[in-house]
C-alpha cells in the first residue's frame, strides 16, 4: 500500500523543509489558500474523517460548531499530548516529518479562520519539540508562516508549548486549562470548546494525525480519501515486529497482527490485545477477526481509540497487567472529581492485594461495581478509561451499565486462581516471591 | 419559559436556569458539596448528578442549565426536560459518591467541630450506605497550619474546592491551591504565604464538611448546643447580615460555658454583604476578652469610683442633670448606639430643653475585595460606625454639624450614650473644666477614669435594636445573650434616667420605643415596620 502520512519515514534528513518539498510537501497549502475557508470544511466532512484522538468524533463537523459572529479571536490546538500507554504514532509524525504537520496545521487554521495555531507538546517529547521549533523556524523562513502567507493575505503564528508530563492534559479541556497556566483540570462541558476553549474563545482542538490529514484530503480529494482512508495503527508488546503501521483504516486486526506484525514473538500463544490504548476493553484471541475501525470494534464492546494495539502473549500474567493499567490511572487521575479521585485508587489497591495473594473472592464484584460507579460519573473520560478495562464499555442492554466484558470477566478463572491459590497461574508464584 | 418536569412536579423555569435552582425553587432537595452560589461552579463533587430524560449519562444538577426544546422535539409534546432526582440510578450514583468521599475520610465525629452542622455526616444518613467495603488502610494525612486562625484537617477534605475558589475569585488573595494528583491531592498554601487575608473566615463556612477549622472556635462547643440569633455586624457602616451562635442555656449546665457568643458568621443577605462578612467583623468579640467588663454603676467619691446601686446613680444623674440649667446640659448621642437609643435621646433632649449633639465615627480605610466579573465586589467600609446615617438623619444635622457642640464651653454635664471613640478626656476637661461627665459604659476604659457616673451597659449582642447602614437601609439586630450582673440595656438607662427627671415615660419593651420612632421621625416615616425583616428571607445559610 502507498504510504501517505509516514512517506519519509527513513528518508534521511525527513525532518528538513527542503527534504519535505523534494517529495511533494507544501504542494496541498497553496491549493487551499485559493479555496474559502468553508470549502475546506465542506471537504473534511465530506471526506468524513473522525477524530484520530481517541473518541472519534467527525472533524469537519466539530469544525463547523465555531460560533459565527463572534468578535473574540478563534484558536487551533494541536494535541500532540499523546499519553495514553501503548500509543505512540503522533511522535512518528512529529519526529520524522514535522513540516507535513505544520502544512495541515496551517491549512486547518485558515479553514477556521484563525491566526494563532498552538502545539500542545507533551514533555517527555523533547526531541520532538526541538525539532518541531526548528520546522516551524523554517517554515517562518520560507514564507509559510508568519503574515501573508504565500501572498495569499493570510496569517498565521505557530508556537510551541511544552506539557509538564500529565496524561490529564491529553484531555481537550484539560490541556486547555494547562496551555492557560493553569492546573489541568478538564472543565464541564457544556460550553464545549469550540465556542468557549483556550482564553475563553473558540477554540478548535484536534489530534496530531487528524490535523495531519487535510494536506492529503486536499491533495486528493475526499472521495480518494474515503475510498483509500491512511490510519497508522501502532502495535506493541508480544510481536515480532512491533511499531507503527500505516494501513488502510479497517484492517482486520489478526491480519495485523499476524501478517503485518510477523505473529507473536519467540513462538508463544496470543493471549489477549487491547485494540484501542489502555483505556478500551480487552480482546481474547477468539474476538480478534475483526475490523480495525470505529463502528466495528464498538460493536464488539471494544474500540478503536487511538490504534494503540498492545499484543500480550501466555506468559503475560493478566492480574498484572490489570494491575499496571490500573496504577498508571490512579497515578494519572486529576483529582477533581470524586469517583475517579477516590474508586480508581481504590480498584488500584484491591487489585495489587489479588496480585499479591490478599484477595478475597468477593473483590472481583467489588471491582466490577466500583468501575460501575465511575464510568459515566466524571467531568472527563478518564473515569471512563479506568473503568472500562475493569468492567467493558456501556451497554444499552444493561441500562447504560457497563458490559463487564473486559479483565475480570474474560480472564475471570486468572483473577480467581490468584485468590484461591495465593499465587499466579502464568508465573506460579508471586511476584514478591 | 421552559416548562419541566421534575419528579411529579410541572412547572416553568426561566431560560438558562440551573436545574439545581429549579429544584430548589419548588422545594426538591438536590444534595451537593461544591456548589456554592457565590462561586464558579466546577461540577466536581458529582454529587448532584440527576437522571435527565434523553441524556446518555447522569447529569451534575449545578452545572446543567435547563433551555427551551424547538417545537416538535419537545418531550411528551410539551416539556423542556424531564428530571428525575430519586430514581434508582440516582440513589445509587449519590451512595456510590458517599462511600467514595468517605473511603479515607477518619470518620473522628466525636471530636470533629463540625459534627451536626457537618453536610458529610447529614448526607451520609440520608443517603449513603451504613457500612464500608473498604478494607484497604487509610490514608491520614496530618492536619496543616494554614496561617493565624485557621487549621486545615486534610484527612476530612473532600476536595471541593469552594476555599481555593473562594481565594481566587472572592478575596484574590490566590493562597489556597490543591496540590499533587489524583487520591493524594491536598489543599495547600505556598511555602511561606500562609492564609492571611481579611475575608479568610468565610472559607470555614464555606467548608461543607469539618475540614477547614477556626482556631478561636476549635474544641470550644458543640453546634447542637448553639442557639442562633439573627444580628447586624457592628463593624463598619456596611451592616453585614450575621448570626450569632450561642451556647443554650438548658442544655448545658456549665455556667462558665452558657451565654456567651461562641462565634459569629454571615446570614445570606444579597443586598448587602451576599454570604460573606469579613474578619473584623466575625472576630468582633475577640478584641474584647482581655477588658474587664463594667457590670455595676459606679459613682466618683472623694476616694475615686465607687460602686453603688442603679437606684443611687439614676438619683444622682438626676439631681446633678437639674443641678444646671437645661442648656448646659450636652446628651451626645453615637453612631454606635441602636436608633431606638439615639431616638430616645433626642426625645429627651427635646422633652428637658437639653442640648444634643453626637459623636463621630472613627475612620480607618476602605478595603475593596473586587471579585470575580459577574459578582458583587465586597467592600468594608472605612467609616467604622455602623449608624452614622440613623443618627445624622435622628439628630437631623449633616456630617459637618456633627460633634461641634461638644467643647462650646457652656456645658456643665454631658451624657454619653455609647462609650466608643469618644473624645480625649483632656480635650473636654481643658473646654470645660468644670463638666461632669455621665457615661453608658461596656467596658472599663481610660475615658471613665475621668468621668464622674458610669452606668453598665449592653453591647449589641445583648438587646434589640436597628442599625442604618450607609446606604440608608435600616436592619434589625436581635438579643443574643442575657446581659450579666447589673447591665441593663441602653433605651432602657435612657427611659429610666427620663423617668428620674420625672417625664412620664413608659416604653415596655424596644418595640415600642421602634414603633413610636417610625412614626414621629420624618426621616424614618417612609420606613416600613415589617419590612425590617425582608432581607432575611432566606436565612437559611448554605454551608
Amino acid at each position: 500500500m502507498e504510504k501517505l502520512i509516514t512517506k519519509l519515514v527513513g528518508i534521511e534528513n525527513s525532518e528538513r523543509i527542503d527534504v519535505y518539498r523534494a517529495h511533494g510537501g507544501y504542494e496541498a497549502l497553496p491549493k487551499a489558500l485559493k479555496m474559502a475557508p468553508d470549502a475546506i470544511i465542506q471537504v473534511m466532512k465530506d471526506a468524513s474523517i473522525r477524530g484520530r484522538g481517541g473518541a472519534g468524533f467527525p472533524t469537519g463537523l466539530k469544525w463547523s460548531f465555531l460560533p459565527k459572529n463572534n468578535p473574540k479571536p478563534r484558536y487551533l490546538l494541536c494535541n500532540a499530548d499523546e499519553s495514553e500507554p501503548g500509543t505512540f504514532k503522533d511522535r512518528v509524525i512529529i519526529e520524522h516529518d514535522p513540516h507535513q504537520l505544520i502544512e495541515g496545521l496551517i491549512i486547518s487554521s485558515y479553514a477556521i479562520q484563525t491566526n494563532t495555531c498552538y502545539i500542545y507538546i507533551r514533555g517527555e517529547y523533547t526531541r520532538g519539540a526541538k525539532i518541531l521549533n526548528q520546522a516551524i523556524d523554517e517554515a517562518y523562513a520560507s514564507g509559510y508562516l508568519g503574515n501573508n502567507i504565500l501572498n495569499s493575505g493570510y496569517n498565521l503564528d505557530i508556537t510551541v508549548h511544552r506539557g509538564a508530563g500529565a496524561y490529564i492534559c491529553g484531555e481537550e479541556t484539560g490541556l486547555i486549562e494547562s496551555l492557560e497556566g493553569k492546573r489541568g483540570w478538564p472543565r464541564t462541558k457544556p460550553p464545549f470548546p469550540a465556542v468557549v476553549g483556550a482564553f475563553s474563545s473558540p477554540t478548535i482542538v484536534n489530534n496530531v494525525e487528524t490535523l495531519v490529514s487535510p494536506v492529503h484530503i486536499i491533495n486528493r480529494g475526499a472521495d480518494w480519501w474515503k475510498a483509500n482512508e491512511p490510519k497508522l495503527y501502532c502495535v506493541s508488546g508480544h510481536v515480532k515486529y512491533p511499531g507503527v503501521y500505516e494501513r488502510k483504516l479497517g484492517i482486520n486486526l489478526k491480519e495485523l497482527i499476524f501478517d503485518v506484525c510477523g505473529g507473536i514473538a519467540n513462538g508463544r500463544q496470543l493471549k489477549a490485545v487491547i485494540p484501542g490504548g489502555s483505556s478500551v476493553p480487552v480482546l481474547t484471541p477468539d474476538e480478534i477477526d475483526v475490523a480495525m475501525d470505529f463502528d466495528a470494534l464498538n460493536q464488539i464492546g471494544t474500540a478503536l481509540g487511538s490504534a494503540g494495539c498492545i499484543v500480550m502473549d501466555d506468559t503475560t500474567c493478566m492480574v498484572r497487567a490489570l494491575w499496571n493499567l490500573l496504577k498508571f490511572y490512579a497515578h494519572e487521575s486529576c483529582g477533581q472529581c470524586t469517583p475517579c479521585r477516590e474508586g480508581v485508587h481504590w480498584l488500584e489497591m484491591i487489585c495489587d492485594r489479588i496480585e499479591n495473594g490478599q484477595g478475597r473472592m468477593e473483590d472481583l464484584d467489588l471491582m466490577l461495581e466500583i468501575a460501575n460507579n465511575i464510568a459515566g460519573r466524571t467531568i472527563c473520560p478518564l473515569g471512563d478509561a479506568a473503568a472500562w478495562p475493569v468492567a467493558g464499555m456501556p451497554d444499552k442492554n444493561k441500562g447504560g451499565n457497563l458490559s463487564g466484558k473486559s479483565f475480570i470477566n474474560k480472564f475471570r478463572s486468572e483473577f480467581e486462581y490468584h485468590i484461591t491459590h495465593k499465587q499466579c497461574l502464568v508465573t506460579g508464584h508471586l511476584e514478591w516471591n | 419559559m421552559p416548562f419541566i418536569k421534575i419528579n411529579d412536579t410541572e412547572f416553568e423555569v426561566p431560560n438558562g436556569q440551573t436545574i439545581l435552582e429549579a429544584a430548589k425553587s419548588v422545594g426538591i432537595a438536590i444534595p451537593f458539596y461544591c456548589y456554592h452560589p457565590g462561586l464558579k461552579i466546577v461540577a466536581s463533587c458529582r454529587m448532584c448528578l440527576v437522571e435527565m430524560q434523553g441524556a446518555p449519562k447522569l447529569m451534575p444538577a449545578c452545572a446543567t442549565p435547563i433551555t427551551e426544546l424547538p417545537p416538535g422535539k419537545k418531550i411528551q409534546d410539551k416539556y423542556d426536560a424531564v428530571i428525575l432526582t430519586e430514581s434508582e440510578k440516582v440513589k445509587t450514583a449519590r451512595a456510590s459518591v458517599l462511600e467514595f468521599l468517605l473511603l479515607n475520610h477518619p470518620i473522628d465525629c466525636p471530636i470533629c467541630d463540625k459534627a451536626g452542622e457537618c453536610k458529610l455526616q447529614d448526607y451520609s444518613y440520608e443517603h449513603g450506605y451504613a457500612i464500608s467495603r473498604f478494607i484497604e488502610p487509610k490514608r491520614i494525612p496530618q492536619k496543616k497550619d494554614l496561617g493565624p486562625t485557621i487549621y486545615l484537617y486534610t484527612s476530612r477534605c473532600i476536595l471541593c474546592s469552594r476555599c481555593v475558589r473562594f481565594t481566587e475569585e472572592i478575596s484574590q488573595t490566590e493562597e489556597l491551591k490543591v496540590v499533587h494528583r489524583g487520591a493524594h491531592s491536598e489543599i495547600e498554601i505556598m511555602p511561606g504565604k500562609p492564609l492571611d487575608n481579611k475575608m479568610m473566615g468565610n472559607v470555614v463556612d464555606i467548608c461543607p464538611v469539618g475540614c477547614l477549622i477556626d482556631k478561636h472556635e476549635r474544641f470550644e462547643g458543640r453546634v447542637w448546643n448553639f442557639t442562633h440569633t439573627d444580628s447586624i455586624c457592628p463593624g463598619c457602616s456596611k451592616g453585614c447580615n450575621t448570626i450569632l451562635d450561642v451556647m443554650k442555656h438548658d442544655k448545658l449546665n456549665l455556667e462558665d460555658l452558657v451565654d456567651t457568643v461562641y462565634r459569629i458568621r454571615p446570614r445570606e443577605n444579597m443586598s448587602v454583604n451576599q454570604w460573606w462578612i469579613c474578619d473584623d467583623g466575625r472576630y468582633y468579640l475577640e478584641a474584647f476578652k482581655s477588658k474587664n467588663r463594667l457590670a455595676v454603676p459606679h459613682i466618683r467619691t472623694h476616694s475615686g469610683l465607687a460602686e453603688t446601686t442603679w437606684e443611687a446613680a439614676l438619683e444622682k444623674t438626676a439631681t446633678i442633670i437639674r443641678s444646671v440649667d437645661p442648656s448646659q446640659v450636652l446628651l451626645m448621642a453615637s453612631p454606635y448606639a441602636s436608633n431606638e437609643e439615639n431616638y430616645l435621646l433626642v426625645k429627651l433632649a427635646q422633652e428637658g430643653n437639653f442640648t444634643i449633639d453626637t459623636v463621630k465615627p472613627e475612620y480607618g480605610y476602605t478595603q475593596t475585595f473586587p471579585t470575580a466579573s459577574g459578582k458583587y465586589p465586597f467592600t468594608i467600609e472605612s467609616e467604622k460606625a455602623p449608624n452614622y446615617k440613623g443618627v445624622l438623619s435622628l439628630l437631623n444635622i449633616n456630617e459637618n454639624q456633627a460633634g461641634q457642640k461638644l467643647v462650646s464651653g457652656n456645658t456643665k454635664v454631658i451624657l454619653f450614650v455609647n462609650d466608643k471613640n469618644l473624645p480625649e478626656p483632656e480635650k473636654i476637661k481643658s473646654a470645660c473644666p468644670e463638666t461632669l461627665i455621665i457615661g453608658l459604659v461596656t467596658y472599663e476604659s481610660d475615658f471613665f477614669k475621668k468621668a464622674d457616673i458610669l452606668l453598665p451597659s449592653t453591647l449589641f449582642t445583648e438587646t434589640s435594636g436597628t442599625y442604618t447602614n450607609r446606604n440608608g437601609m435600616m436592619q434589625k439586630f436581635n438579643r443574643a445573650v442575657f446581659p450579666k450582673g447589673e447591665i441593663r440595656p441602653g433605651w432602657q438607662i435612657i427611659q429610666q434616667i427620663a423617668v428620674a427627671l420625672n417625664f412620664s415615660w413608659n416604653y415596655a419593651t424596644i418595640g415600642h420605643v421602634a414603633r413610636e420612632m417610625f412614626e414621629k421621625v420624618p426621616a424614618f416615616l417612609n420606613t416600613d415596620f415589617s419590612k425590617l425583616y425582608p432581607q432575611l428571607a432566606e436565612r437559611e445559610m448554605i454551608l
